[in-house]
């Protein structure tokens, strides 16, 4: 099976030159090469390793954290990787490293914040980026925290406005938001902070769902879904969470040794010619 | 509209057209306000808001091509206000009149209500014409715990202080609701209407949270024909940016310090006057006519119906502080005479450019080409070439 990380990466890619090709996004030259250079070089210097994972994580920083100073950029990107190495429990990340890393910077520095309307609404390309992000995840085998996490979302939101009497324009506004979809299949799906079984990761994706309508009509805070998946990271944090099923436990060792398997395959041939021999 | 933390104040500055004695605004505000709270401002303070931040027609006049020197001039133009009314109607109960003031010429009402159909019955008994439509989308500012400003103009306060045109309304109140309701305005409005945002901020830009905010193009070289025509090109050019955009996006006109400008459409607004606007944090003690620090500027424009905008307008104040400016330039060419061999190279540059800016203006404003040209043969000031084309080819 391919590394379902290659295609993030090609569609995070494509976010990137799309967005600030087409859509004008506001981020320079110099800060996409801070934050991707700073995760890489923090990558290597603390795992020694995965500088694919590092790339994912700076790749969503790109998309999503807005400011003019090389320096911000750049401690963004560091403390996005270093919190993959000091904030977690047992194999699990605490925080999703880019989630963490935006929500630090912007409460931290004014010079640093985040431009959830750069998107637009956009309609039908909603439909054909929610269909890229669907495919990675599918192939991360996460779908299910993604799809409970935005049929919640979007049936509150849908459920206001119905009860505020507004138009569905409004509602469908709300939803055809570029920020939300990326958040939904790139973000909350990461196999390193979502529980361990489906239906946990359902609840989870529910969860995280409620608190961000909370933040975002109680509180009136733009990029709410944000702000509730790291506020809830913690709690999903807990072993109880990540007590694998027998099967998930299967059939996530199939996936994330791959590699060795491969490996292992090569090392059963050369026995044989060996033992031929 | 100034911001800061939860704090917040929005001068209102409207251009009704017709009769005073027919004017009402109906704004949902997100608290109750008491008196102090509410003020009048001089139209003067949004003028010179408007000028200091208008787009800009910048002017050079090419030196002698045989010589060096240049000369700057510059002009600024284009209009504003801001609308956002909403007319009126009414009838029952269950509206609680929270407040009544007369500030200055207006008689103002803070209403809440239990129903929107409450509130829509009384305003309409109360003499208000609201536009249909109006009773769910007032309905749904109430659920969310939005109250409803009103105010009308009292014609005996006004003639007795003089003034004949409406002056804008000042609010300040805090919340953390940062965000301008555009929804009843769109019920009565003729088409789409213009909305020019003017935000001065502590920390950065403004930009709209839930729709995209896009730079307007800028630093552009055009015909030197424009300068009578800048309001023309400036409208259609905005025209064209907004069907570009499916008329879904929010135009960056002006970001920029508060303290200086360059070059200058009209001077920097002085402290007094920032304060004036509702700027509380700039000091006092400070000389009032010496430039203001830790306040920016920025300069929106929307052009909006319920179709391409239905929700509110939701704002962020970003850590940008990036100048932006809407800048336009004219160059004009050597009028003097010039005989000598780099004039030559000069004439044919000048040609070139004025075709290349002919053809930018094209495709920023949708103009028609064949009038460009009538209008470029005009200004052309580059003396006939009848160089044979061979006369180049040898030379040395």
């Amino acid at each position: 099976m391919a590394d379902p990380r290659h295609y993030q990466i090609g569609v995070l890619c494509l976010f990137v030159v799309f967005g600030r090709f087409w859509l004008g996004f506001d981020f320079s030259l110099s800060v996409a090469v801070a934050i991707i250079c700073t995760a890489l070089v923090t990558q290597q210097l603390l795992f020694g390793a995965q500088l694919k994972s590092a790339l994912i994580s700076s790749l969503s920083l790109v998309l999503l954290l807005r400011t003019d100073s090389i320096l911000l950029a750049g401690l963004a990107a560091a403390i996005a990787i270093v919190s993959k190495r000091y904030l977690r429990m047992g194999k699990h990340h605490i925080f999703n490293p880019s989630a963490f890393a935006l929500v630090v910077i912007t409460f931290a520095f004014p010079g640093a914040w985040l431009a959830p309307g750069q998107w637009g609404p956009m309609g039908l390309s909603v439909l054909m980026l929610a269909g890229a992000g669907l495919l990675v995840v599918s192939r991360a085998q996460r779908v299910d925290v993604a799809l409970a996490f935005f049929v919640t979302y979007a049936l509150i939101v849908l459920g206001r406005g119905i009860w505020l009497g507004d138009p569905l324009a409004i509602a469908m506004h709300q939803l055809q938001n570029g920020a939300l979809i990326v958040f939904a299949f790139f973000m909350i799906t990461d196999p390193k902070t979502t529980a361990a079984t489906p239906e946990l990761r359902v609840l989870q994706g529910v969860a995280v769902a409620l608190l961000a309508v909370i933040i975002q009509f109680g509180f009136y805070q733009h990029s709410a879904p944000l702000f509730s998946l790291v506020l809830l990271a913690p709690l999903f944090a807990l072993p109880m969470f990540h007590k694998e099923s027998t099967d998930e436990k299967n059939n996530l060792r199939s996936v994330s040794t791959d590699s060795v398997a491969v490996f292992g395959q090569r090392a059963g041939f050369l026995r044989v010619l060996r033992r031929q021999g | 509209m100034v911001r800061d933390e939860d704090r917040t104040v929005i001068t209102m500055s409207n251009d009704f057209q017709g009769d005073v004695k027919d004017f009402a605004m109906v704004i949902p505000v997100p608290t109750i306000l008491e008196r102090e709270q509410i003020n009048v401002a001089q139209q003067s303070l949004i003028d010179h808001l408007d000028a200091y931040t208008a787009p800009r027609l910048v002017e050079y006049f090419d030196e002698d091509p045989c010589m060096v020197r240049r000369m700057l001039k510059m002009e600024m133009a284009d209009s504003m206000i801001a609308p956002t009314a909403a007319m009126n109607e009414a009838q029952e109960l269950g509206v609680t009149i929270e407040a009544s003031y007369n500030v200055g010429e207006y008689d103002i009402l803070i209403l809440a209500a239990e129903q929107s159909d409450g509130l829509v019955q009384w305003l309409t008994d109360n003499g208000y014409q609201l536009p249909q439509g109006a009773q769910a989308v007032v309905g749904s500012y109430l659920k969310q715990g939005m109250k409803f400003f009103v105010a009308k103009v009292n014609i005996e306060q006004q003639q007795s202080l003089g003034y004949t045109s409406l002056r804008p309304l000042q609010v300040a109140f805090e919340s953390p609701k940062f965000m301008l309701p555009i929804r009843l305005g769109t019920l009565n409005a003729n088409g789409k209407q213009d909305l020019f945002v003017f935000a001065l901020t502590r920390t950065g830009r403004v930009e709209t949270s839930n729709y995209r905010t896009v730079r307007l193009p800028t630093d552009i070289d055009l015909p030197v024909f424009i300068k009578d025509r800048f309001n023309d090109f400036y409208k259609d050019m905005f025209h064209q940016q907004v069907e570009k955009h499916d008329g879904k996006a929010v135009f960056l006109e002006y970001a920029w310090d508060m303290a200086w400008c360059d070059p200058c459409a009209a001077d920097p607004l002085s402290v007094a006057q920032l304060r004036d606007l509702g700027v509380y944090w700039v000091n006092s003690d400070q000389s009032l006519r010496s430039p203001a620090v830790d306040v920016f500027a920025t300069r929106l424009h929307v052009r909006y119906d319920a179709e391409t905008f239905p929700d509110d307008l939701k704002f962020i104040e970003t850590g940008d502080r990036t100048n932006f400016q809407g800048r336009y330039v004219m160059r004009h060419p050597w009028g003097g005479s010039a005989n000598c061999a780099a004039a030559e190279k000069y004439y044919s540059s000048v040609e070139k450019r004025q075709h290349e800016n002919a053809a930018r203006l094209i495709k920023l404003t949708g103009w028609d080409k064949a009038t460009v040209e009538s209008m470029m043969g005009a200004s052309l000031s580059v003396p006939p070439s009848d160089e044979k084309w061979w006369r180049k080819l040898w030379r040395e």
